[in-house]
């Protein structure tokens, strides 16, 4: 029998805001001692009480917006109930029947295709809530230490629809929110640092049936990859104990990403129970269509319209145009070039060519944290385009600007790059060539056009390649022809 | 009537390791309370808003200024148990094996 | 039972430690007492009385040392030497070297705070509550934390894990509460003022049954902020005083808004204490009554003073109108669905982990849970989680929790339908005086039933005071007053015009005049 896999997916993404979410410690907890980062609001402290960050409200109207969402006109926090030792108070502060955002969506581009294909993924809800602290354990097995350094840093929690049927599609998901909440700046976005998580709700059905199978949900994915492998492996699982005929238990598994599986998490005696009730200690907030479309008016241009333009108007093509728009950084640079330099398809080809080569001989996925900026790339088309430099030379010069973040000007300079296209500069150098290689000359006017190019060669090795090809090309012809006819 | 059973569940869910003797009470208890509570249904609350807040005034926000935390010596000080930085608990075991 | 009172006609008459805060303030501005007098004299009657078990903790600096005493009203920035110079009724200094005492549930930095709970009873906290600020820049001398039922809930303060507070006019008889230590702190003239917490009554019963005046302001007046929290819709600090015009100055202590609570109203707060003590037009005050208030189920004699307290209202020029409250009587049940679902969730954080008790023995993380809870909670508290749990749980929550969410609506829709009509609602506080020790343990229903006529205030927001209106046999009664939101000025003025025409307020229990 065919399986059909149907996915859906939790991500929780840590707001990069100053402070948390309920009171005024620092939200930048990494690397602090545990429990550094803690005052009596966080920890849980009998008589304390939460105060909203105004940020945390905004950043999530402005996530619900790019995700394509309907902002709530009145939303609230809910308490859900649960003893965890990360949990300082015993219930998380969340939301549940009002949630910040409902009814998004995300289109996923399926880079499988030839052709660019669309997917739309459906986005249920977001909504904010706080993070618990760490738990960690000691080698024996017999203590737990907890560090609360992390409890109340803001969160987003974005839940998909159940939209995705393949390991594949989930990454890609995955990639596309991320450029999305790149783009709006609203978090790190770094599933290694723990800033964006992501929990999987998988199930697989007979391939045309309607109803759901069991589901199974996933935690402890640490990657992108992980997320892919560990889908890969429930899908396999859940596909091979159907076909024993076995039962698909409804559970949640942890992946252990070093050995590849997917493993039980310790039974509950009980079902979770969370009670969830309004918070008592917030009040509801109230967001008006004035405040939404001023939140609506700081969105940048996003992933799908940046292609769209660059398909439409500036006539790249879809595989490189998906690459720059899903790069914001990237993007950003290209959009500062294209403000000055009308050449796309060469910014294009420089870009994702020799400067992306660059930037992975750094193992740096930002261009902004290199040395070159968009004015250095304009400057040297604009010197190919005028024929002051060759395609050569252009490359030496951003060896140098990556390493040296120097202007092109004081480059050129420094290192005698200038192309030579005085004419009789290099007339001499030609006459030159022409005098010491009379065995090539034979050869030429005997009939073996590969005899020019060596000569070229000559010219350029003699002129540094700073002789402009083009001119040397044509001159060098010209005298070669007058010894023909001579 | 509510069961020892159900008083069970619901001790579980409120972390509380009640004896025999005490579930049996408080199933009694909580009968006879929730017997004398149900009247509350019998009411004609249809449209009615619940109050889920006291009075309130909505739209409190704090702005996004940092202030120094109080610090680890600080909150762990009054713990039952710590190694000197974290909160230490019997451990918390994730995965069956 | 008659006698057990002494009955002054004016403060001089009166020992120090029963006269009013206001007459103190005089006495130390006209240098007649020493602010170490004054120390010694409360030291000394808080020794004599702590058989009554009013205070679980005293404050040793407050009471011994120069250096202690004064540091309290010495802590604010005005660096001006605490009562060196006269403090006028608007200076934010009014309490300067007076003793207050507060209510173990309310966060004091540094000083043990256990909120009457074995789960809390080695607990320091790292902070203090806002009202503790405020109480610390009037200059008020904190002299110690009061005995309070467990986690303020009760109606006896006889679930204190720390034994009970006795009643000072009688002392087989419980002292009310949850805030019973607070009420028989400044009843038995331990203290000036002190702070308690009334969720469903647990300042205005004991004020009742103590035969003093407390007072719940409106939900949202005082800040929340390092109260522990028993139910915090409902949860609100309030004074006990000797009288109105105390009470005044008390609120001018402790009210205004606060940042740091969401729910604290941003109204904002008018000193109170020379609006009261220069209010004098009565006449075209309307008050309101429930008729059913004062028939089956309420003691003769409390009907007997709380009817005498209508009919000196109508003497002193008050319109008295009948009215309707129709949904009150569904109070008890949505009081207590919505406590208690509350609590089950406030009180989770006391799990062994950050503070207080952790169970010796346990197998691992959920027995450590578990049995924690079990030994570091009492029976009530136990019992009002379960309940609360319950109320909250799947399948359970629309039936009750927001059926009564709900409820709460129409009772407050009552009050705002009565308050179109009048400008004040007139009640008893308690269906009974103070009731013996054990009389109603077993009984947690009989127990829930004598909040009656308190719990609808907090399920309203409304504020409401409790001041003496006379005894019976030999217990005092108490008289309630409750006025729409904000009217807080309202309920004194009227206290206050009823204090100059009564004696009641000057009544003290015999058994601790001396």
């Amino acid at each position: 029998m065919n399986y059909e896999a149907v996915i859906g997916l939790e991500v929780h993404v840590q707001l990069s805001t100053d402070t948390k979410i309920f009171c005024s410690c620092s939200a930048r907890y990494s690397g602090n001692e545990p429990n550094s980062n803690v005052c009596e609001i966080c920890s849980g402290q009998p008589g304390v009480l939460p105060v909203l960050n105004k940020e945390v409200l905004k950043r999530a109207v402005k996530t619900g917006l790019a995700l394509n969402c309907t902002i709530a006109k009145r939303t609230k926090f809910d308490r859900k109930n649960y003893f965890y030792p990360d949990l300082p108070k015993g219930y998380q502060v969340s939301q549940f029947d009002m949630p910040i955002c409902e009814n998004g969506s995300i289109i996923v581009n399926d880079s499988r295709a030839e052709v660019k294909k669309d997917k739309k993924i459906g986005i249920t809800r977001i909504h904010m809530e706080e993070d618990a602290g760490k738990n960690t354990h000691d080698t024996a097995g017999i203590h737990s230490f907890v560090d609360y350094n992390r409890a109340g840093v803001p969160l987003l929690e974005i839940v998909s629809e159940p939209d995705m049927h393949s390991a594949v599609e989930a990454k890609e998901y995955l990639e596309k929110l991320k450029v999305i909440l790149k783009y709006i700046n609203v978090s790190d976005c770094n599933m290694e640092d723990g800033s964006l998580r992501c929990d999987a709700n998988v199930s697989i059905r007979p391939a045309g049936q309607l109803k759901l199978g069991t589901k199974v949900e996933i935690k402890n994915m640490n990657s992108f990859r992980g997320v892919q492998k560990a889908i890969e492996f429930e899908i396999e699982r859940q596909t091979k104990l159907s076909e024993a005929g076995s039962k698909i238990i409804q559970e949640t598994r942890l992946y252990d990403e070093a050995k590849g599986i997917t493993l039980t998490m310790r039974k509950k005696e009980e079902a979770f129970d969370y009670r969830y009730f309004p918070e008592p200690d917030l009040p509801p907030y109230d967001i008006t269509i004035e405040e939404v479309n001023a939140i609506k008016a700081t969105l940048p241009e996003l992933a799908d319209a940046k292609f769209e333009r660059y398909t439409r108007d500036m006539l790249l093509g879809d595989y490189d145009a998906a690459l720059i728009a899903n790069n914001p950084p990237i993007a950003a640079f290209f959009d500062e070039c294209v403000k000055t330099c009308n050449n796309y398809k060469a910014l294009t080809n420089w870009l994702l060519g020799d400067i992306a080569k660059k930037m992975n001989e750094l193992s740096t996925a930002d261009i902004f944290t290199t040395k070159i900026r968009p004015q250095h790339l304009v400057q040297i088309l604009n010197l190919i385009d005028n024929q002051t430099i060759s395609g050569k030379i252009a490359k030496t010069i951003i060896d140098e600007v990556f390493s040296t973040g120097d202007c092109v000007d004081a480059i050129i300079e420094r290192l005698g790059l200038i192309q030579i296209s005085d004419n009789s500069l290099i007339l001499t150098v030609i006459n030159e060539v022409i005098t010491e290689n009379p065995k090539s000359i034979n050869d030429f006017l005997e009939g073996k056009q590969a005899a020019a190019g060596f000569l070229v060669g000559q010219i350029m090795k003699k002129t540094k390649g700073k002789a402009n090809p083009k001119i040397v090309n044509e001159m060098l012809y010209a005298e070669l022809a007058k010894l023909k006819k001579a | 009537m509510i069961s020892k059973e159900e008083i069970t569940r619901i001790a579980d869910l409120a972390m509380l390791d009640l004896t025999d003797s005490e579930k049996n009470e408080y199933a009694a208890q909580i009968s006879s309370l929730l017997d004398y509570f149900k009247q509350i249904q019998s009411l004609d609350l249809a449209g009615v808003e619940p109050t889920n807040h006291a009075l309130v005034a909505d739209n409190v926000l704090r702005e996004d200024k940092a202030f120094p935390s109080a610090g680890q010596k600080c909150v762990i000080a009054g713990a039952p148990d710590t190694d000197g930085q974290s909160y230490r608990v019997p451990a918390i075991i994730e995965t069956e094996e | 039972m008659t006698g057990n009172f002494i009955e002054y006609s004016n403060y001089e008459q009166m020992p120090l430690h029963f006269k009013p805060a206001h007459e103190i303030r005089r006495m130390l501005d006209s240098k007649e007492i020493s602010p170490a007098e004054l120390r010694a004299h409360i030291a000394g009657r808080i020794k004599k009385y702590e058989r009554l078990n009013a205070f679980l903790s005293v404050i040793p600096d407050a009471i011994t040392s120069e250096i202690g005493f004064v540091s309290a009203s010495k802590t604010d920035n005005a660096g001006r030497a605490a009562a060196s110079v006269p403090v006028s009724a608007a200076d934010n200094r009014y309490w300067s070297d007076i003793p207050v005492a507060l209510k173990d549930n309310i966060a004091t930095k540094g000083i043990k705070t256990t909120a009457g709970s074995k789960i809390l009873e080695n607990h320091t906290p790292i902070y203090d509550a806002a009202v503790v600020k405020k109480l610390k820049k009037s200059g008020a001398v904190i002299i110690g934390k009061t005995n309070m039922d467990e986690f303020a809930m009760g109606s006896s303060t006889e679930n204190s894990a720390f034994g009970a507070t006795l009643n000072p006019w009688d002392t087989t008889c419980v002292p009310g509460g949850s805030s019973g230590g607070s009420a028989v702190a400044v009843a038995g003239g331990m203290a000036y003022m002190a702070l308690g917490s009334d969720t469903g009554g647990s300042i205005r019963q004991p004020a009742a049954l103590c035969g003093v005046c407390g007072m719940k302001p409106t939900y949202g007046r005082v800040s929340r902020c390092g109260l522990i929290a028993f139910a915090s819709s409902l949860d609100q600090i309030g004074p006990f005083t000797r009288d109105a015009l105390d009470m005044a100055s008390a609120l001018d202590a402790i009210c205004g808004h606060d940042p740091a609570d969401s729910t604290s109203s941003d109204i904002k707060f008018e000193p109170l204490f020379d609006q009261i003590k220069n209010s004098a037009d009565f006449s075209k005050l309307k008050i309101g009554i429930v008729d059913d208030y004062f028939g089956e189920g309420v003691d003769s004699g409390v009907t007997l003073q709380v009817q005498a307290a209508v009919d000196q209202f109508k003497k002193m020029g008050a319109e008295i109108i009948s009215i309707k409250l129709p949904h009150t009587q569904y109070a008890i049940p949505v009081y207590y669905l919505i406590a208690t679902a509350e609590a089950s969730s406030n009180l989770a954080r006391f799990d062994g982990v950050k503070y207080g008790f952790r169970a010796p023995e346990f197998k691992n993380l959920k027995e450590m849970y578990m049995k924690t809870r079990d030994a570091g909670f009492g029976a009530e508290v136990k019992r009002r989680i379960i309940l609360g749990t319950y109320a909250l749980s799947s399948g359970y929550y629309d039936a009750y929790y927001k059926t009564a969410q709900k409820a709460r609506t129409k009772i407050k829709e009552d009050f705002q339908a009565a308050f179109a009509k009048v400008d004040l609602i007139l009640s008893p506080v308690t269906p009974a005086t103070a009731f013996k020790f054990g009389e109603k343990t077993a009984d947690p229903l009989a127990m829930y039933m004598s909040d009656i006529f308190t719990i609808s205030a907090n399920l309203a927001s409304i504020p409401a005071l409790s001041i003496p209106c006379g005894l019976s046999d030999g217990m005092p009664v108490g008289l309630q007053l409750s006025a729409n939101y904000f009217q807080e000025k309202l309920l004194l003025a009227a206290a206050y015009q009823y204090q100059k025409h009564t004696v009641h307020h000057m009544r003290f229990a015999a058994g601790c005049s001396l």
